[in-house]
């Protein structure tokens, strides 16, 4: 127990830490740091920097990528911005992480172990969901209530055409005298015009 | 407990500060600010200049010492650097290598 270090809140280091032994930061690290013991940032705690340990566990806040050989653990609290890395990933409820997350075999069996858990998941993961299945049929019942409401504003389009005609003359009066050669290609341009045409009626809407 | 320990086997590279008491069991190289007492025990190596409360070292300094009360270099300390403080105590034992000032 000799090799527990302690930075106590209160407590502000710039600079790199490493050696072994097991380190407890509550209160502000800004530099690397790199420990072959368990790391431990504790509520209130502050790493502004990359962290390396075989065990590193995390209810405070870290601006930094986290590296374990063995585990890292995200507790409620923690709030992590980094990548994080380590052979197995607790992130708990509560704990809040931007970044990437691997988890990474130390061993070469490791890894396959580690994809099983990984492609179990989006098995569950599918359970769920057809649970939530039964969630949206009971909502299509008040979408169908809702229904009626949308076919209205439908109509409202047509009206809209009925309005985009009336523009449409004013554009062919001044396409037309313009582009005499191509008379067959510019009615298409005229549809697309019709449409934009019901935009610029929002716009004497005004 | 709301101390800091910097333990065996830690080196910090940088500058340490703290409101609260500092225990220092490892290596300090950079700076090292503290508002209230400093143990430097033994096996710690400091290369640093230290501002601090209370300083009792039993360990080995390099760098200069100043506090705001007093300074104690207890047998088996090795200290090379000035020290500044109010009182300076210096055990039998211990080794000193420096400019000593007291207010007098």
């Amino acid at each position: 127990m000799a090799n527990e270090t302690t930075i106590a809140a209160g407590t502000v280091i710039r600079g790199s830490i490493e050696g072994t032994g097991n380190l407890v930061v509550a209160g502000h690290v800004e530099g690397d740091v790199q420990l072959s013991g368990e790391v431990t940032v504790e509520s209130g705690g502050l790493v502004g920097a990359n962290v390396r340990a075989a065990r590193i566990v995390v209810r405070g806040a870290v601006r930094g990528d986290l590296v374990a050989d063995e585990a890292v653990h995200l507790e409620d609290g923690a709030r992590v911005v980094g990548d994080v890395r380590a052979a197995r990933i607790a992130i708990g409820r509560g704990a809040l992480v931007r970044g990437y997350v691997e988890t990474t075999g130390a061993e070469g069996n490791r890894p396959a172990a580690a994809r099983p858990a990984a492609a179990a998941r989006p098995a569950p993961a599918a359970r769920p969901a057809p649970a939530a299945r039964p969630a949206p049929a009971a909502r299509p019942a008040p979408a169908a209530a809702k229904l009626p409401p949308p076919k209205a504003p439908p109509p409202p389009p047509p009206q809209r055409k009925i309005e985009a005609p009336a523009q449409a003359p004013a554009p062919r009066s001044t396409g037309t005298p313009a582009s005499m050669g191509a008379k067959r290609e510019p009615p298409p341009p005229v549809v697309p015009a019709l449409k934009k045409g019901a935009k610029a009626v929002k716009k004497r809407s005004y | 407990m709301a101390s800091t320990v910097i333990g065996a086997g830690i080196t910090i590279e940088g500058e340490v500060t703290t409101d609260d008491d500092v225990v220092v069991q490892g290596t300090i190289r950079g700076k090292l600010q503290a508002k209230e007492g400093l143990v430097v025990e033994s096996g710690a190596v400091i290369e640093a200049d230290v501002v601090a409360g209370p300083i009792r070292i039993a360990g080995q300094v390099t760098g200069n010492l100043t506090s705001s009360d007093r300074v104690d270099l207890a047998n088996g300390a090795r200290v090379i650097g000035n020290v500044k403080a109010a009182r300076i105590t210096i055990a039998d034992g211990a080794q000193f290598k420096g400019n000593v000032d007291m207010d007098v």
